[in-house]
């Protein structure tokens, strides 16, 4: 029985809490009188995943175990989770390519011939071929890429298939080659509660005619959080859609989880509490401190991007996306929930140098904010961690750096959008179609390595809850002209920051923070 | 002893004036409407005769800008007098010829100028023949071969890069700046040998010698101003439109202690000239007025040293206790216009204290009514864009809309195609060849891209298309300026027909084709799918582009006139005087100067643009990656083939 999630409140003796600063890490002397959130201990991993994956295989949740599916002659087709999942990339060999493994094994022994596999990436960027064998591993990628292992492409009009509205007048268009498969398999990993269940073929599989219906403001604004699916207007869709889907597409989900080491061993001052940390520990710190700041950023950014975690699975399980994804979630929370009782005025949170969107890349101001008022923001249940009103100090230098490959459209969003709006409706009405469908995004998208045009405002909608319900954001050792720009504050220190939040909550309001790395969700009751 | 003057009315004259661009002309303008409306006013118009009949002709010197050449000074000074005597209407009398002549208050007399004839010797005729005679000779010396070919050499050296024609140009106009020189010293020392202080004053001279000559017998005044100022009280204080020469006052500081700055306002003198043009003289004896501030105007003192007045120093510029010019006829004809009370220019009536603050006020005010002039003034940023048919927007890609060269682009192919034991081979080689290249750039762009991309022998061109659809168009979009490709985004969204013109070899430019209607890249020479080093067409760089884009668009009928140009080196700068909006990119040194000097908008497209080793790091393949296609193979389809 692993230790439970537990809230540490901070006085005069407590240790400084170990933050995130975008590619940087530091340690943080919070105001005695604070709360800081830390999640479960890291869950033991499962000693023989194959033999899990095996068992789950065999018996699905709410469908018939899988050979019993394949016949000889038929079209499968395998769908996975793209690279911007896990957080950290996992080591290798990823869960995905053994579960793959496993059902690509059983699809000969049945004499399937007519197999595709197919990235779910929706309007993400494509996987490179790297990122692709890293993934699947080396002897499906050998054996598959590239005339039968490919990323999706929402702009391929010709292979999308149009499969109907659903009850609230959305369109579902998903990729052509899965719509018509006899069989779909989805293998995802489901670090956190956003993802999994209805949402992986609905939204992963997806084009930008379906996507809008619910990337939008005012579905994000009705999402309280996204990642508590009874409470979110998003997943509400996802359902909506996927019910369209599952009827016209045999779907078979298998949705695995991992616990919370998300860095090697050589690191381990992340992986412990502040007040264990030995002499290594310090150095450790230290050392990464140092080193991060003498590095040119190329190099930091390639050191970083190399880190995998060594994720154990807790769970792998299978059947319909509905059937399988409630005993997904439990795993979910069992890993990272904690409860903690009443919101705070002031939330403080350090925000990591990796987000779904910048794996292998670099993460600019736009992708910062989506990662503070996006998913940061929103690890909670039932309430936010901050009260509505309340302020929320971010810790992230926020550069001007933008990587020219993959968020091309990211660039122009800064220039031209934000310093015209930082509405997230108004941007919507007024620019999100002409992004949308620019030509020469969507050609960086097809042929190259960029995220769709429209990306950047999704971005955008995704932070449209958390704008709303505070009253005022404070990026802590930012840059003054870059956070004016998107509408919020900048702070050389946590003091001054608290400063300048008490023209908002006073000048001794109540302080919670949470600590990631690893994920820690709040059940704020 | 004064002559007696009578004023009489202007009513029902037929006035003409010879010119508006003058501010005295103006002023005169000003008055006529107001005051005398019952007179009828009219410009001259050009052709053969003026309309007539005239009762007065008023005809002002025209201001010069030193430094000027004598033939151009006279022909523009003395030269509009007979042509003016020879297109007089058909009428039983000449009219009444006003001459204001800018012969006086030059300070280099001494004593009393009266208010009479100029004395001296020059004949007006023979100097007009004298100075064409002068630049017949020097535009025939300048042509001589060893200071001709010293300044070819001199422009080759300041303008090789932007091709022969243009240094030919440059040749030309330093050419023309030695005769212009040349003229200016020979009319300088031939109006001191006559006596006078400059050509200015040579050419006043000789004006007015002109104008008693040819008006000799007719009725005829001359009426000589200082310094015309901004208007006292009409139209209203301040009022400074119009052509005239002023000066600030620190200007008598460096003439002397003592010196005096004499500025009449215009509104004065134009009431002081229509006073005399309404005081019709006899024929045979003309009237002279002088007309300045006089001892009226207070000193501004200077450094009280004790320094000798310089001369020649500026006209209107003197020192009151040396030179004095007498306007005795001036107050008699003063006196005589009083008694109508339409003519007002008494300059004792100018209060000193409140004359330039009122024209520092309305100078003031005029300059807050002008746009605020932005952080940089010095250079323009281009304009938005409207639709417009027939319009098109060409760019130069390397320096404009990427940041890379010729050179990176070869390095990471050559890293993307070669195993890392050969790197360094490479890389010393070009090392080695750099020295080569540089003296090939100073010859010009053109020899520079032949030497250069022969560095492609040996490459397949399958092989290149091949790399440069994986990670050397990676490399070449890290390098690529998002400002640049904003722009090109915005010219299609106008309407306008977008086209690339390039020196890098054309696969390399594949990744940024979509953008564009038409790319124009080097074309090199392959055999048997392998290239050969040599070019298949001369490049389109330096003023190859110009001659390109000039026959590009007569076939697809496109008007140069309505065309945008963007580009940053100066070798573009033929290629973008063709264009009718051209735009200096990140301009080098020289075209910034040529740019700022001709009011190019300049750009500058760097912002978010990754650097070189960023892009160099993406060219080269990932070690697991490395399956180098033999040459001269053509690439299996793969899955990224969206056609």
């Amino acid at each position: 029985m692993s230790k439970p999630g537990f809230v540490l409140d901070v006085d005069e003796r407590t240790a400084p809490t170990l933050l995130f600063e975008g590619e940087n890490v530091r340690v943080q002397r919070l105001p005695p009188g604070s709360r800081v959130i830390y999640p479960p201990a890291s869950l033991p991993g499962i000693q023989d995943v194959d033999a899990a994956i095996r068992h789950a295989l065999l018996h699905p949740h709410g469908i018939e175990p899988l050979p019993e599916l394949l016949q000889p002659g038929m079209r499968l087709t395998i769908v996975f989770d793209d690279v911007s999942l896990p957080l950290p990339s996992m080591c290798r060999p990823d869960i995905r390519g053994r579960v793959i493994e496993h059902v690509l094994e059983l699809a000969a022994r049945r004499g399937v011939e007519d197999i595709e596999l197919i990235v779910a990436n929706a309007l993400h960027r494509r996987m490179t071929p790297s990122e692709l064998r890293h993934v699947v591993g080396e002897r499906v990628f050998r054996a598959y890429f590239p005339e039968r292992l490919r990323n999706h492409d929402a702009e391929d009009h010709d292979n999308l298939v149009h499969l109907g509205l659903t009850g609230a007048h959305e369109d579902v268009e998903i990729n052509r080659r899965a719509a018509e498969s006899d069989l779909l398999v989805y293998v995802n990993v489901n670090l956190i509660a956003l993802n999994g269940g209805p949402k992986s073929v609905s939204v992963g599989l997806a084009s930008y005619r379906s996507l809008r219906h619910h990337h939008n403001t005012h579905t994000l604004r009705h999402s309280r959080s996204f990642n508590d699916p009874p409470n979110s207007a998003l997943h509400r869709s996802f359902h909506r859609m996927h019910d369209v889907i599952g009827g016209q597409v045999k779907i078979f989900s298998v949705e695995t989880t991992v616990n919370g080491d998300s860095f090697p061993t050589a690191m381990t001052f992340l992986n412990k509490h502040e007040w264990q940390w030995n002499a290594v520990d310090r150095a450790g710190f230290l050392g990464v401190r140092h080193g991060n700041r003498i590095l040119p950023p190329t190099l930091r950014r390639r050191l970083l991007n190399s880190l995998k975690a060594p994720y154990g699975v807790t769970g792998v399980n299978a059947g319909t996306p509905t059937a399988v994804h409630p005993h997904t979630l439990k795993n979910v929370h069992r890993q990272q929930v904690t409860r903690i009782d009443g919101q705070a005025d002031v939330g403080v949170f350090g925000v990591p140098y990796v987000g779904p969107y910048n794996v292998n890349s670099i993460m600019n101001p736009v992708l910062a904010m989506c990662m503070a008022l996006g998913y940061l923001f929103n690890f909670y249940l039932n309430k936010p961690i901050v009260r509505r009103g309340g302020v929320a100090i971010f810790f992230h230098p926020l550069p001007k750096v933008f990587h020219p490959v993959h968020h091309p459209s990211y660039i122009d969003f800064f220039e031209e959008v934000l310093s015209a709006t930082t509405d997230p409706e108004a941007m919507e009405t007024a620019y999100e179609e002409k992004f949308a469908s620019d030509p020469w995004y969507i050609h960086q998208y097809r042929t190259g390595y960029a995220f769709h045009g429209v990306h950047p405002f999704y971005m955008w909608y995704w932070g449209a809850h958390a704008m709303q319900h505070l009253g005022d954001v404070i990026f802590v050792g930012a840059d003054p002209a870059t956070a004016s720009r998107m509408g919020f504050r900048a702070a050389p220190d946590l003091a001054q920051a608290l400063e300048m939040a008490a023209d908002t909550v006073g000048s001794s309001p109540s302080i919670t923070c949470l600590h990631t790395p690893p994920i820690t969700m709040a059940d704020v009751r | 002893m004064p002559r007696t003057y009578r004023v009489g009315d202007l009513n029902g004259t037929r006035v003409l004036l010879t010119g508006a661009d003058e501010r005295l002309e103006l002023a005169l303008l000003e008055r006529l409407s107001t005051a005398h409306p019952g007179c009828h006013v009219s410009v001259a118009e050009p052709g053969p005769t003026l309309a007539g009949p005239l009762d007065v002709i008023i005809h002002c010197a025209p201001a010069l800008e030193p430094p000027f050449c004598p033939d151009t000074a006279f022909a523009r000074h003395v030269l509009p007098l007979p042509e003016l005597y020879h297109r007089l209407p058909a009428q039983p009398g000449p009219p009444h010829l006003l001459f204001v002549s800018l012969a006086a208050y030059s300070g280099t007399e001494r004593g009393t100028v009266p208010e009479s004839r100029w004395e001296h010797d020059a004949d007006w005729r023979a100097e007009l023949a004298l100075a064409r005679a002068a630049r017949e000779e020097a535009e025939r010396s300048s042509h001589r071969p060893v200071p001709a070919r010293r300044r070819l050499r001199a422009a080759r050296r300041a303008h090789r890069t932007a091709g022969p024609r243009i240094v030919a140009r440059e040749a030309e106009s330093l050419r023309r700046a030695w005769v212009h020189r040349r003229l200016r010293e020979q009319g300088e020392s031939r109006a001191r040998a006559l006596g006078m202080s400059d050509t200015a004053a040579l050419a006043a001279a000789l004006a007015e010698r002109a104008a008693e000559e040819l008006w000799g017998e007719h009725r005829l005044t001359i009426l000589r101003p200082s310094l015309i100022g901004p208007a006292l009280r009409r139209p209203y204080p301040g009022w400074s439109e119009g052509r005239a020469m002023t000066y600030p006052p620190e200007v008598a500081s460096v003439s002397g202690p003592g010196a005096v700055v004499d500025i009449v306002p215009a509104d004065l003198v134009a009431d002081a000239v229509l006073a005399a043009a309404a005081t019709a003289p006899k024929p045979g004896r003309p009237h002279y007025f002088h007309f300045g501030a006089g001892t009226a105007v207070p000193p501004w003192r200077g450094q009280e040293r004790d320094r000798p007045h310089r001369s020649p120093g500026p006209r209107g510029v003197y020192v009151p206790s040396h030179v004095g010019y007498d306007d005795r006829e001036m107050t008699a004809l003063r006196e005589a216009a009083a008694p109508s009370g339409l003519y007002d220019f008494d300059v004792r009536s100018i209060d000193w204290r409140t004359y330039p603050d009122a024209v520092r006020q309305a100078r003031a005010a005029r300059r807050l009514g002008e746009p605020v002039a932005r952080k940089d003034a010095l250079s323009v940023r281009p304009g938005p864009l409207t639709r417009a048919d027939g319009a098109s927007a060409v760019f130069d890609l390397d320096g404009t809309v990427l940041a890379s060269d010729l050179v990176e682009s070869y390095v990471w192919t050559r890293l993307a195609l070669l195993p890392r034991r050969a790197w360094p081979a490479e890389l010393m080689s070009l090392a080695r060849d750099l020295p080569g290249y540089l003296m090939a750039e100073r010859r010009g762009r053109s020899d520079f891209v032949h030497a250069f991309l022969r560095r492609y022998a040996g490459t397949g061109e399958a092989v290149l298309r091949e790399v440069v659809l994986k990670t050397v168009g990676d490399a070449l979009l890290h390098r690529v300026r998002p400002r640049a490709v904003r722009r090109i985004r915005e010219h299609r969204a106008a309407g306008h027909r977008t086209i690339l013109v390039t020196g890098t070899p054309e696969p390399l430019v594949a990744p940024l084709r979509p953008l564009f209607d038409d790319v124009a890249a080097s074309r090199l020479h392959t055999r048997e799918g392998v290239m050969t080093g040599a070019l298949a067409a001369p490049p389109p760089v330096g003023e190859a582009r110009a001659l390109w884009l000039n026959r590009y668009a007569t076939d697809h009928g496109l008007d140069l006139a309505r065309a945008y140009g963007y580009a940053d080196s100066y070798s573009d700068r033929a290629f973008l005087e063709s264009v009718g909006r051209p735009c200096a990119v990140d301009p080098d040194a020289r075209l910034l100067r040529h740019a700022v000097r001709h009011r190019w908008p300049v750009a500058r497209w760097g912002a978010h643009t990754a650097g070189r080793w960023t892009a160099l790091a993406a060219a080269v393949p990932p070690a697991g990656d490395r399956t180098p296609p033999p040459a001269g193979r053509p690439a299996p389809p793969t899955s990224k083939d969206t056609q």
